[in-house]
This record gives structure tokens, sequence and C-alpha cells, in this order.
């Protein structure tokens, strides 16, 4: 199986889920910032038998797709492992962050889409090679 | 085929996930989000085709489908087959492609059974690995691009979504323009309202009878928002001799019978729009002054040595193929024999070509035209006396507003219309007419229902009062299938044929009458070019055809001239 099509799944189930919900302009209030990030991060995937965080997606997704990138696009995805090792630890104490914390996931948020995103364009790039 | 008012748009959600549906419960209290029941439960989203497939092709169908690209779903939910895969690798290799791509079987299988809903696939345009395919299947929108993704991809479907709609409830027609809501109409309006404010050059393709002349007049002209007229010029009408002066304009003196100064179609569209239909028929010369106007935006009036500035806004049309590239096969084909000259088809800007699809790909549209086709009978004030007259000699009221009739096309539809007059059509003949070719296209369709509608009117059985009160006006199914029998006739005969068009010319209330030998000859040659015209459908390439067994351009030219000349008219004849 292709590192473009893995990496495009990487995509399609974690970065497009972990700002589902964001609005265009950040919110002012604390808990409805909380519970934003409480849709986005700690539920990111839903079905009958239960929910997945974010993290508990891309755990699933390393676990399988993981071995197929070296390299540069290995190195991407470690960043991606660091910015969601961060979004883990934050996401289990999410009830009681204070607000810098939750600005804090938010921003990680942003950089596990934006380093997703990269991934899946640099993957394809080398694909076309 | 009456109107209806929707108070709510509907929006079916087809993800293996919730949170789309979920959201745009909370964020579009103003949609309904459809219910699918699976296994007893009632959910907001369908998560298979299986479970959407009830919904899609049930009484309420929606106007919008959500459609998710990536489903986690276990094999035997998974299109094509819905059949378990097994475990060997080239198993899971498989369920892996089918998973992946599982928005773009359900998108197929849904264009084929419902083309008329509009698709939002809730994923972005790049990151769909099979390109062609999703182009091919006509998505409407796409949701987030990439560089939108961080701002939440969420709300920017809900803005997507408002769009679509928006677009949907507009006007089906502009003008006489008819959009209808075929997925190819919808992408040309998309395509229309980004170019037509624009002062670009532009290309309008597609087959005889599709409207590209009231898509230029009635939608594209008023959207351009310039000041200046809209000037329509037919460049297989001139000939030519008299093209250069006709576009361009000439100076007294300039050739013989140029008694005064003269302005071509240039200047009469300052700041307007200039329309140049059948482009392909301009001949080379002209071309060549054709090229430089739109270069270099001068214009030079015909036996004058200056050169002028012109501010028309050049929209040309074509029913060949210009480009292959276009999609235009035979402008294509003509810039490929050097007829047509390659340098000014790149200055129309091809690859924004606005092309409109056949009525045979657009047979989702069908009703709807046939009802705007009936209301426009029924607005005709003559028409409308005659149909009044028939309907006080079956003791019914008099039909004054505008909205009383109903064009019913089965006994079901005729039983349940509320309206106080209905002209029935029987289901077989709305049924072959569904299935019809239409080489004609909407021209044809519109004619040929205007005919049996006037028929009906003036020289069917009469009105009758039914048991609910309304007043029934029937039409005669086998003079439609004649009509269409003789549409289907029309397409281009194998080489060699003859014309059949004086078969009916013979006898009865068709054959001429005048009072000289020339007259009659007059009247007879008018009567067969006309007759010839609807069994064409307004294409003189395959009236030239059907008469002298070529279509080229010059034989088209001269078949129009010999139309124009007997005092026809194509406006007219439609």
């Amino acid at each position: 199986m292709g590192v473009s099509e893995a990496a495009e799944r990487l995509r399609h189930d974690l970065a497009k889920a972990i700002r589902f919900s964001a609005p265009e302009v950040p919110e002012t209030e604390t808990e409805a910032l909380r519970e934003r990030l409480h849709a986005d991060v700690a539920t990111t995937r839903r079905d009958d038998s239960g929910s997945q965080s974010a993290a508990e997606v891309f755990d699933a997704w390393r676990l399988e797709e993981g071995r197929h990138f070296a390299g540069a696009l290995g190195r991407r995805v470690d960043d991606i492992a660091s910015a969601i090792e961060e979004v883990r630890g934050l996401t289990v104490r999410l009830p009681s962050l204070s607000r810098p914390e939750l600005e804090r996931l938010d921003a990680l948020t942003r950089r596990v889409a934006s380093e997703c995103r990269a991934l899946a364009s640099e993957a394809r790039r080398d694909s076309r090679r | 085929m009456s109107a209806r008012t929707r108070p709510r748009a509907r929006v079916l959600v087809i993800d293996d996930q919730p949170r789309t549906a979920e959201l745009l419960a909370r964020e579009a209290p103003e949609l309904e989000i459809q219910t699918v029941r699976s296994g007893g439960e009632a959910r907001a989203h369908a998560r298979s085709w299986r479970e959407a497939a009830p919904v899609l092709e049930g009484r309420r169908p929606p106007d919008v489908v959500v459609l998710d690209l990536r489903f986690d779903l276990p094999d035997e939910q998974l299109l094509p087959d819905e059949r378990p895969l097994g475990e060997s690798a080239a198993a899971r290799r498989l369920r892996r492609e089918r998973r992946d791509r599982q928005g773009l079987f359900i998108l197929e299988r849904l264009r084929r059974r419902r083309p008329e809903i509009a698709v939002l696939l809730t994923t972005a345009y790049e990151e769909i690995p099979f390109e062609q395919e999703a182009l091919e299947l006509k998505a409407d929108a796409f949701t987030y691009a990439a560089a939108e993704e961080e701002s939440g991809s969420g709300r920017l479907l809900v803005s997507r979504l408002r769009r679509i709609l928006e677009e949907r409830a507009a006007p089906q027609r502009t003008g006489r323009f008819f959009w209808g809501t075929s997925a190819a109409m919808r992408e040309l309006r998309r395509k229309v309202s980004a170019l037509a404010p624009t002062p670009m050059p532009l290309l309008v393709t597609g087959p005889t009878g599709t409207g590209k002349s009231l898509l230029v007049r009635d939608v594209i002209h008023p959207l351009s928002g310039r000041p200046g007229a809209f000037v329509a010029f037919d460049c297989a009408t001139v000939p030519e001799g008299l093209l250069q002066a006709a576009l361009f304009g000439a100076l007294r003196g300039s050739f013989t019978g140029a008694v005064a100064d003269r302005p071509g179609v240039f200047e009469a569209a300052a700041d307007g729009t200039l329309f140049l239909d059948e482009i392909e028929n301009l001949a080379p010369d002209a071309q060549k002054m054709l090229l430089t106007a739109l270069n270099d935006g001068t214009i030079r009036r015909l036996g004058s040595a200056a050169e002028t500035p012109h501010t028309a806004r050049v929209v040309a049309a074509s029913n060949a193929a210009l480009t292959h590239a276009a999609s235009n096969a035979a402008l294509g084909r003509r810039t490929a024999e050097g007829s047509f000259r390659s340098d000014l088809l790149m200055r129309l800007n091809p690859s924004l070509a606005l092309e409109l699809p056949p009525l045979s790909q657009r047979r989702e549209d069908l009703p709807e035209l046939a009802r705007l086709t009936a209301s426009a009978f029924w607005d005709n004030p003559r028409h409308r006396r005659a149909i009044a007259s028939l309907v006080r000699a079956a003791g019914g009221p008099d039909p004054e507003p505008a909205d009383a009739f109903t064009l019913a096309v089965s006994e079901r539809e005729a039983r349940d219309s509320a309206s106080a007059v209905v002209f029935v059509l029987p289901g077989k003949a709305w049924a072959a007419m569904q299935r019809h070719p239409w080489p004609g296209n909407l021209r044809q369709f519109e004619m040929i229902l205007a005919d049996s509608l006037a028929a009906a009117v003036y020289a069917g059985p009469g009105a009758s009062l039914d048991r609910g009160g309304r007043v029934r006006i029937p039409l005669d199914p086998r003079m439609l299938f004649d009509l269409l029998a003789g549409a289907r006739a029309s397409e281009p005969p194998p080489s060699g044929a003859g014309f059949s068009g004086f078969a009916g010319f013979g006898s009865g209330s068709e054959r001429p009458r005048a009072s000289s030998v020339a007259g009659f000859r007059r009247e007879l040659e008018r009567s067969a070019l006309r007759a010839l015209f609807r069994e064409a459908g307004g294409d003189f390439a395959r009236m030239a055809e059907r008469m002298t067994g070529s279509a080229s351009a010059k034989e088209a030219r001269a078949v129009r001239l010999r139309f124009n000349k007997l005092g026809l008219s194509a406006r007219d004849e439609k």
C-alpha cells in the first residue's frame, strides 16, 4: 500500500477531525473552548462501540502505517508524534485545564492538522517522482 | 407538474462518523437533516450506501447529500459488491482501497439513480487520489481547501452547503434561458457566475437547440453589468463579401451601394456585448480581422485607413467543435483542418468554454422543462382565449389565474391535480418523450410539446368536465408519437439518403396555396424549408446535409441565406 494513501488516511481521520468544530474566531468563553476541544480532541472519532481520542486515532494509524515512513517523511511523522504526546497529556486533564492550557491545546490541534497536511502533500509529491 | 414550495431544504448526511450531522443540526437549524432507520434505530446520518438508499429512493428524497470520502466499514457494507473479502494480503489491500474511495463508489451509484440531487463531498479536492473519477461524477462542491483547513473544516462545510442550497433555490429560468437542476447545468451556472462579470472574450459551445444565444442574451450580458447594448450577429447568414462591413462598418463609397458611412456591429455593441453566433462559419479574412480586434482592441471600417478603439465584449458561440481540448469537436476539427485559426480560438479562451450539454444528457430536467413550456403556452393571450372557449364549452369557469392549470403526465397526476384546467398527457406518451434522443435538444422538445398542446386546444376532441370539477384537455398521443418519429427521422441519414420532407405536402391542409404559379412555387419551397427546419431541430448544417448530402459550412450558409430570403426566421420558427 502506498505511502501517499497512508498519509491521506491520516489527514482524513485526524487532521480533518481534530479541528472539525473550530470557529473562525477563537472562543472568548473558556467553557465554550473546553467543550469544543472535548469534541475535537477527546472524542475525535465515534462509532457504536465507543469513541477514540485524537491520540488514539494517531496511535492506531501509526501502528498500521508507520513503518512505511522513512527519511524526511519519517521525521515528519515523529514531529506529529511529539505534538500528539503533548495533546495526550492535556486531553487527560481536559476538564481541569486552565485557560492558557486550553489555548496551548488549541494551538497543538493547529500544529497537528498542519503537520498532517504537510505530510500528505510531501508523500504525494514523493509518489509522483 | 405544478409549482411547489419547500419550507425546509432536506439534507442527507452519508458518513460513517456522526459529527457532520451533529454539526449541521447545531449550526444550520434551518435545514432538515434526514433521519435514517437501521436495525430499529434512527440516526441523523447514513453510515453506508445500504442505509442511504431507502432515503434516496423514498418519497422525500434530499435536496443535497453531504458525502464523506473514506468509510471505515466492514466488507459487507462496502460498495461495489458488499461481499466478504477474506484475510489474504490481496484482500487486505482491496479492503483498504474500497474504504479509501467508498465515497466515490457511493457518488457513482447516487449519480446513476438520482442525478438531480446535489452532492457536497466533505473533503478537499486535492485530497482525492482519484481526481478524474471525481470530476466525471460531478460532485457539486468539495469542502475545505487545504489552506482553509485550520479554520475548522465543519464551518466551511456549512457555508458551502448554504451556497449550494442558494444555487438550487435560484429560478429555473433566467429570462428565456432554462437552467434546470442537472449536475452539468449546476456546474455551468457556477462557471457563468464567475466569468460573466469579467471583460474576457468567451466561447459558448453545445449542440444546436441547447440555448447558446439565450444564455448569452439573457444571462451573460445582464450579469456583465455592461451599460451598452446586446448585439447578436450570425456569422452564417451574411455573405462573405459583406462580412467585413457588417462587423466593422464601412465608409461611404467603400463598395458599390455604400451610399453613407455605416457602423458595424462592433460599434453597435459599444460598452455592451457582441454575440457572434456560429463563429465556425467565419471566413478566413474575417477571422483575421476579428483576431486583430480582440488582440489590439481596435477595428477599422471598410475603406478607412484609421483604426479606432472598440469597447465591445465578444462572446462567440459554436455548435461545432473548434477544439477537442475544449470538448468542442467541430471547431477542433476545423482548427486541425486549418479552416479555423488556432490563434483566434486561443483568444476565445477555449479552456473556459461554457459548454451546454445536449438534452439527452439532462433528462432529469424534462419534467420542469415540460411545465415551463406549458406555462409559456398558457401565458400566450391567443392560446388563453382558445382555452377559455374550450373551458366554457365544457361547462367550466373562465381560467383566469396564471397558475390555474397543470400539465399532468399520467392519469394519476390528472386526478390529483388541484388546478381548474388539466392538460392530460398519457403516461405512455410521456415515457416515450423521456426516452427520446432529442437530436434538436431543448428547442425541439419545446416545439413538439407546444405543437401537441396547440393541436389539443385548436384541433382536439375538446374539453370535458371531470368528477372533481376540473376541465380536462387531452393531448393526442398518436400525434405526439408521429412528431417524435419525425424528430427521430431527422437524425443524420446514411450517406446518399435523400430528403423525405416533401412527403407530407402532397395532400391535405398543409398544401401551400397561392395566386400564381410563381407564388405557389415559393410557398412550396417555404413549406418544405420550414418542415425541414423543424425536422432538423433548427440546425442548418443538418438541413444542408439532408438537401445536398453535404453539411459543409458553405452549404449550411447557402441554406440559411435561402431560408431568410424566403422571409423565414429561425427565431420565429423555434
